[in-house]
Formats: structure tokens, sequence, C-alpha cells
């Protein structure tokens, strides 16, 4: 199965703070591909870099055979690449539903004229954009709180929401960023499945970032172990879990 | 409450064909000049609230210029047709066009920077807007402003009494509303949103956040120009002093009050600030502090103003939630 | 000495003089502007509060510093219930939310001012006789002078209680990181007050100077001083202090030789727009530094 995404070298530097020293990996196609390390390893800095919201020193990612580096967060978005957020970022002053549709945003071709004419088509479009944002709402269990505010939304909830709009974003390549962080083990376990759910029925890549070992361990097909910024280790998670270096760098 | 709220949302078509009827068939019944005038007047800041409303209420961008912007249409407008003769509907193109495109201008250098900056640099536009105004004596007569500008008219048919250009007024903010409403509901008004509530987020999303920006500034313009001509053709007379960070500043009043974020909120803010200096006409100097009285209200009660997005909404300032408590209270006492 | 060269040196006189004014009051907004990332509108319409109670202690027969001192007491005082009453329930809300209120604040302290004071423009009595010390060809007015002097001093005490004291200690963890102080126990209920205080304690000698030297003082100088305040901070940098105080300086000159070699009636706008034009090379203002966000 062919790579993805192709990550070479990265290089993050913030001052003298190296966040991210020299990574290296893969994506295939279909596969999870879990990010794990202790808190300031550089995962969520690698994210940041892998979307555009960084611009790294050094190092390159090829996707569909372009290198991603430079380009600005929502040209990178249009090629496909999603991601949520750590410490969610919703809009919150949105309903749940608002929250999905607008999430489809790439998805939306009516022109603006046509949106103001009131016309048809762009009727018709506003009308498929609100069912599919139904359907994403009850994957993700939210189907009863569609004219909920976000903003009020219990954490759970709004965990899911942020999964449901990179759903809704049609993406090839989903980052979720601590998907489960925060979740009590029931909330957790739901959360693993609809990522695998997910990967199935859209054939979707994924990168997950998380602490839970469990919850990683469970969920992905390989993992990269990041420490201080630079990939320790990488593979299979039975081979990981037995890695001496790993298991110094969490337990030691 | 709720159930006013409910029965409100119910019938919503009905009620503003209703509203609608009555705004038209007003004058008719009302012919009292003052009244009229003061109608005409709210309309006029209609579009300037709706313009300030997409910028600010919608896209967030603290923008205290707009009166600037107001003043560029009305220039426009008034030098073309007093000096060259130019017929109305092209002046009117015209104010929005070159207001359209000083809104364009002034949101490029808005784009690198952070959200306060922004705001000095519609500042700065609004000085120096008002300074050109009151020193480009040959093109604006500076502080004499502009006289004599010919009526409205349309295809040789003068607006020349207050009933003829109280329609077209009507017609013009019942075309500009209906197609901004439209906008606002669609995946333009959800960019803009996005980009209030979560920049970030928005741009994850695909969202192209400069564009859109800049697409603010100049819906917001574009309204403020056409304001402005409007205006200049109405009183037949401009002057600086109209255009000032004052003016600005009293259009923001009229978006916070009706509620930032909502285009229903800009109709009635701009209501309520024109109604009440008539009400209040023996306190008239005082009307600046009353603004400011009513803005510390807003704030403190209900930040969201009337019609507001939640998103201005905070914790609902420090007198709401001793409110909301007792009417929790006394709706468990009932069940 | 020829004419030119004199007219030069009186401009720049003047605008130092100017400048130093605006430097005190940019200092005042941006102490608070560091912290909270607030733009005050309510800063200007204070210290223009002040400076009117300033005002009629004096003509009431004050003796002139403790007048002044008395005001820019009361001064603190109105700043501390601002933030108390105005900021601090709204913090969290969307940013747009605490800048208004702090409008409808001014806009409050306007119309009181009105009631007090009437709306007309009144004469500001002058704080020294009006002379001038003459070097070569030069005339330089004391009342220039005393500017230059005050704000000097302002800066002085001000670098000193930041430097020494244990609450100014305090007030410079705070403005790196607000949370991490929070976390740390630092009261920040007490330090972000006490800081309103000082920039309105601060904000009324700066209005008090600019009353003086222009002999006049009217409500409407509220909000042109809240903005030449905001427009010189900007300048000078988010954070920075100093580059609040060069940030008024230097505005102070440019209107000054704007107005002197371009044309009286842009002032005000020239000094604007080449603020703009600066910061859009550097953003963060001559001395600011670039606030991370956290993704």
């Amino acid at each position: 199965m062919a790579s993805i995404l192709d990550i070479h070298e990265i290089c993050m530097y913030f001052g003298g703070v190296h966040a991210v020293e020299k990574l290296s990996t893969y994506l295939d196609e279909g596969e999870i591909l879990g990010i794990i390390g202790p808190n300031g390893s550089g995962k969520t800095t690698l994210v940041n870099v892998l979307t555009g919201i960084y611009l790294p020193q050094s190092g390159e990612v090829i996707y569909d055979g372009k290198n991603i580096i430079g380009m600005k967060p929502h040209e990178i978005s249009k090629l496909g690449i999603s991601r949520t957020f750590q410490n969610l970022r919703l809009f919150n002053s949105m309903t749940s539903l608002q929250n999905v549709i607008t999430a489809a945003f790439k998805e939306t071709q009516s022109s603006m004229l046509a949106s103001m004419m009131n016309i048809k088509s762009y009727r018709d479009e506003e009308k498929r954009l609100e069912e599919k944002a139904r359907e994403i709402l009850e994957f993700v269990g939210l189907s009863g709180k569609t004219d909920e505010i976000a903003q009020g939304m219990a954490y759970g909830e709004q965990k899911r929401l942020e999964f449901a709009r990179v759903i809704a974003s049609n993406a090839r390549i989903c980052i979720l960023d601590e998907p489960a962080a925060g979740l009590n083990s029931v909330e957790a376990n739901d959360m693993m499945k609809m990522i695998q759910r997910i990967r199935k029925e859209k054939r979707i890549s994924i990168i997950l970032i998380d602490h839970n070992m469990d919850f990683i361990m469970s969920t992905v097909d390989r993992i990269v172990v990041m420490n201080y910024g630079s990939k320790i280790a990488e593979g299979s998670p039975s081979a990981i879990q037995k890695n001496k270096e790993v298991i110094r760098v969490y337990l030691g | 409450m709720e159930k006013l709220k409910l029965a409100f949302t119910k019938n919503q078509k009905l009620l503003t064909l209703i509203f609608l009827l009555c705004i038209a068939v007003f004058p008719l019944v009302v012919h009292n000049k003052l009244v009229l005038r003061a109608v005409v007047t709210i309309m006029i800041y209609c579009l300037l609230t709706l313009g300030n409303m997409v910028i600010t209420g919608y896209c967030g961008l603290l923008h205290i210029g707009h009166a600037a912007f107001y003043g560029v249409g009305a220039y426009t407008s008034a030098i073309l047709s007093s000096y060259y003769g130019i017929p109305f509907i092209y002046c009117f193109l015209a104010a929005g066009i070159t207001t359209a495109a000083a809104g364009f201008l002034i949101s490029l250098p808005c784009l690198r920077v952070d959200v306060d900056f922004l705001s000095l640099i519609t500042l700065a536009f609004a000085q120096f807007f008002v300074a050109v105004c009151n020193n480009w004596m040959s093109v604006t007569r500076g502080p004499l402003g502009i006289k004599d500008i010919p009526f409205a008219s349309l295809f040789g048919y003068e607006f020349n009494t207050q009933i003829k250009f109280y329609y077209l007024i009507f017609i013009v903010l019942i075309i500009v509303y209906y197609l901004l409403s439209n906008l606002m509901k669609s995946k333009t008004g959800r960019a803009l949103i996005a980009i209030r509530d979560d920049e970030i987020s928005a741009k994850t999303l695909c969202v192209d956040v400069n564009k859109y920006k800049v697409l603010a500034f100049v819906i917001g313009s574009l309204l403020a120009g056409f304001a402005g001509s409007m205006m200049a053709h109405y009183l037949r007379f401009i002057g600086p002093t109209a255009f000032t960070v004052d003016a600005s500043l009293l259009i923001m009043q009229m978006c916070i009050l009706g509620g930032l974020g909502s285009l229903p909120g800009a109709i009635l803010g701009a209501a309520f600030f024109i109604i009440m200096p008539e009400i209040i006409r023996p306190l008239a100097i005082y009307r600046v502090g009353l603004g400011g009285v009513i803005m510390l209200l807003v704030m403190l009660v209900r930040p969201q103003g009337i019609l507001g997005s939640r998103a201005f909404a905070g914790k609902g300032g420090i007198f709401a939630n001793r409110f909301k408590g007792h009417f929790r209270k006394t709706k468990l006492e009932q069940s | 000495m020829n004419a030119e060269l004199t007219y030069f040196l009186r401009q720049l006189i003047n605008g130092l003089s100017i400048g130093s004014m605006y430097a005190i009051v940019a200092v005042g907004y941006s102490m608070v502007y560091s912290i909270l990332y607030l733009i005050n509108f309510a800063h200007g319409d204070l210290y223009i509060f002040g400076t009117f109670i300033a005002m009629s202690l004096i003509n009431m027969g004050f003796p002139l510093i403790g007048g002044i001192f008395l005001a820019c007491i009361m001064g603190a005082i109105i700043a501390m219930s601002i933030e108390r009453t105005v900021y601090r329930p709204i913090r969290e809300a969307n940013r747009i939310v605490p800048m208004i209120s702090a409008l409808g604040a001014a806009l409050v302290l306007r119309t009181v001012a009105q009631l007090i004071w009437g709306p007309e423009m009144l004469t500001f009595p002058p704080l020294i006789k009006a002379s001038n010390i003459q070097i070569g060809e030069l005339y330089i007015s004391k009342q220039s002078l005393l500017s230059l002097i005050v704000a000097g001093i302002c800066v002085l005490s001000f670098t000193l209680l930041l430097k020494f004291t244990k609450i100014g200690k305090a007030t410079q963890c705070v403005i790196q990181d607000l949370t991490i102080s929070r976390l740390m126990g630092i009261p920040i209920n007490i330090i972000v007050p006490a800081v309103y205080a000082l920039g309105g304690f601060f904000g009324v000698i700066g209005g008090v100077m600019m009353s003086s030297y222009y002999n006049v003082i009217s409500i409407e100088m509220g909000l042109w001083g809240t903005m030449k305040a905001w427009a010189a901070s900007q300048l000078g940098g988010v954070g920075s202090f100093y580059g609040a105080f060069l940030g008024g300086i230097l505005l102070g000159l440019a209107e000054t030789f704007a107005g002197a070699y371009i044309h009286t009636g842009y002032k005000d706008a020239v000094g604007y727009v080449l603020i703009v034009i600066i910061l859009l090379f550097k953003p963060v203002g001559l001395f600011g530094k670039k606030k991370t966000v956290k993704v």
C-alpha cells in the first residue's frame, strides 16, 4: 500500500527550543498511525506543522506528490487534511448542527449570488448539507443535541462534536489530537469504536495522538513514539510495548 | 417569555409581512413631517448599521471608522451630481463602488495584524478622512460642506417630497435587507461567524480567512456608501461633522444595543437611537451620556444586546445571573 | 543661527513637549493594555475628568501641587471602580465586549463631567507663569520645559516602582503571563486594580500638563486623549512601558512636524497614518514582544 503522507526530517524551532527535531515518518493509506509521547514531546507542534499553522525551519511533507510545507492552513485543508484540537476549538456561538454544516465548507458549492437570490439549487444544497449533518451527528451519538449551542454542551459531547466536524469535512487524512482526553472509560471506548468505524466506512487515513496507552494500543495499527521533539521508536503496538527506550521514557 | 418567543418564531413570516405593510402604509396615515423625517433617517441609518453589523457583528472585527465610509459615499454622490450633473442612479452606484473600493483598501493592511491594531487602522482612516474633508477645499469645500445637492431621481422622476423619498429608501432597504439576510444565512455568513468564533479552527476547515475578512469590509462599506448617497440626496447638504469618530461610535452603539450578530438587531438599534433624542428633547445635551448609560446597562446585564448572538454574551454580565436565578425560582414554584 | 534652523528647533521643542505629555498618558494606558489586552476606551475621559477636578480645586484656592495630587488620587479611585464594575465581570466574553463596556463608561464620565462643569470649553489655569528661557535666538517656554521634566519624573518614579517594590515585581510577572501568575498565587484581583489606579493617577498628571499647555480644558479632549494614548502605546509596543513612552514622544514629534511642514489641518491624521505605516512594517510595535498564541 502506498504512503499517502511522507514526513521528511521536520525541524520546528521556537527560538532556542527545539520543539520538533528531524522527525521523519509516513502514513499509509487507510491506516491509523498513533503518535505518543510525554507532555511537551512535540506531538501537537508536529500536528500544527502538518496543518500549516506553523512554518518549520526545514523538512518536507509530501502529500499527493506535493510538498505541503509553506502552504496556508486553508489550502492544506482543501487538499483533504483535517484535524481536531486538543483544547477544543468549536464555533461556540453556533448550534452543533451549524457547527457540522460549517465544517462541510469545502463541499459547499453555491455561489454568493445564488445564495443572495435564494435560488432553487442553493436551497437544495442547503437542505442536502443539513441532512448530511444530521446523519453525522447521529453517527457520533448527538442526534438529540442538534439545536444545542456548542458552548453549553457537556465536555464529552463537545469532544464528539469536534470529531463530527472532521467527518463532515470529508477529508482523506484526519489528524485527531487527543480525542479521548478527559473522557471516562466508557466515553473513550465509544470514541475508539467511532474512529475505527469511520476508518472502515469512509476509508480515510488517521493520525491519532494521545496519552492514554490503553486507548492507543487498542486503536492503532502502528505507533511513533516521540520524546523531546525526536522520534525514539516506531513500530507495531506490541513491539513498542516491549521497546526498552519507550519503557524508560514513560516509566523511568 | 418562552411562549412569546415560540409564538414569534412560528409565525415569523406573517409577522414580518404585517410589519412591512405597516411601514408601507405609514406615510399615508401619519402626516406629521417630523415623524416622517425620523423614520426616513432611521431607514438610512439601517443601511449603516447593517453594514457595520457585517463587519463587527458577524465577522468580529472592531470597526470604529464606519462613518468615514458613510462619508466617502456621501461626498462621492454629492460631488458627481452637484459638480458634474450626473444622474442620480449613477451617482448612487458610484458611491457604492467607491466606498467598497475604500473598504477593500482599508481591509488589506488589517489582514496582517492583530485584532486591536485593526481597530487602530480603521480609526486612522476615519481621522484621515475627516481631515481630508475639512482641508481639501477645492473638492469638498472644507467645513462649509456641499450644498444644493440635487434631488434623487430615476429616469426623470424626481423624489422631491418626503413621501416620495420615503418609498425610495424603503424599497432600497427592503432589497438590501433581503439579499443580505440570505447571504448571512448561507456559506458566507457561516464563514464570517466561524472567523469570529475561532479563526484558527476556521482556517483548518478550509475557510480562507483573509478573503472573508476583506469581503466583510467590502460588503459593509458598500452599504455605507449607499447610505451616504441616500443621505446626501435627502438632506441635500453634507458637511464633515456628520462623519466624525463620534458618528462612528453612534453607529456602533446602535449595533450593540440591537445586538451584535443580528440583522434585525441592526434595525432595532438604529430605530432606538434615532427615536430616543426625540423623546428626551428637553435633555438633549445628555444624549451622549444616556447612550453611555445604555451601553453600560447592556454590558452589565445582557452583553449581547437585545437580539444579538450568544458569542457576545460571555457570562451574562454581573446582574444577569441574579435576575436569572429569580426567574428560575418562580418557574419551579409554578410547577 | 539662521531662521530655518531656529524654526526647526522650535518645532522640535514643541514636538518633544507635546510628545512628553502624550508619553505620560500612553504609559498609563499601556499598563492596563499589557496585562489584559483590552482597549481601554475610558482612559481619556477618565483622566480628563480628573483634570476637571484639578481645575476646580485650583480655582477654589487649593495649593497647586496639593490640588493636582488630590485630583490624581480621585482619578485612581475612579479607575479602580471602572475596573471593578465594568471590566471584571465580562472578561470571559468575546474580546469586543469589555471594550464596548469601557466605551459606555467613557460616555457616562463625559456626561457627568458635562453636568458638573457644563458643555463648553473652559480655561485651565496655567501652572507656571508664561515666560520663556532664551538660548541664543531660541525661546523655550517654561511650560514646555515643565512638560519634559514632569514626564521624566513620571517615568523614573514608575520604573522605580516597578523594579523595587513587591507589587511592582508582581506586576511584571502578571504582564509576562496572566495565567501562570494566577496559578503561582499572585493576587490578580489586587494587582489589576492597582495597575488601573496607577494608570489613572499618571493619566491625570498627563491631562493636567496638556490642559496647562493648551490653556484649555474640554470634554472633547477625552476621546481625543484615549486615541492618542492608544496610538502611542501601539507604536511603542505591547508590554513595553518605555515603548509607550517613546511612542508618545514620537507621536508628538510626528504631529508637530507634520503640522509645521505639511499642513496644520492634517496634524492629527498624519500622526495616526504614520503610526499605522510603521506598525505595518513592525506589527508588534517598536519594542513590543510578539504574543504567541497556543494552538
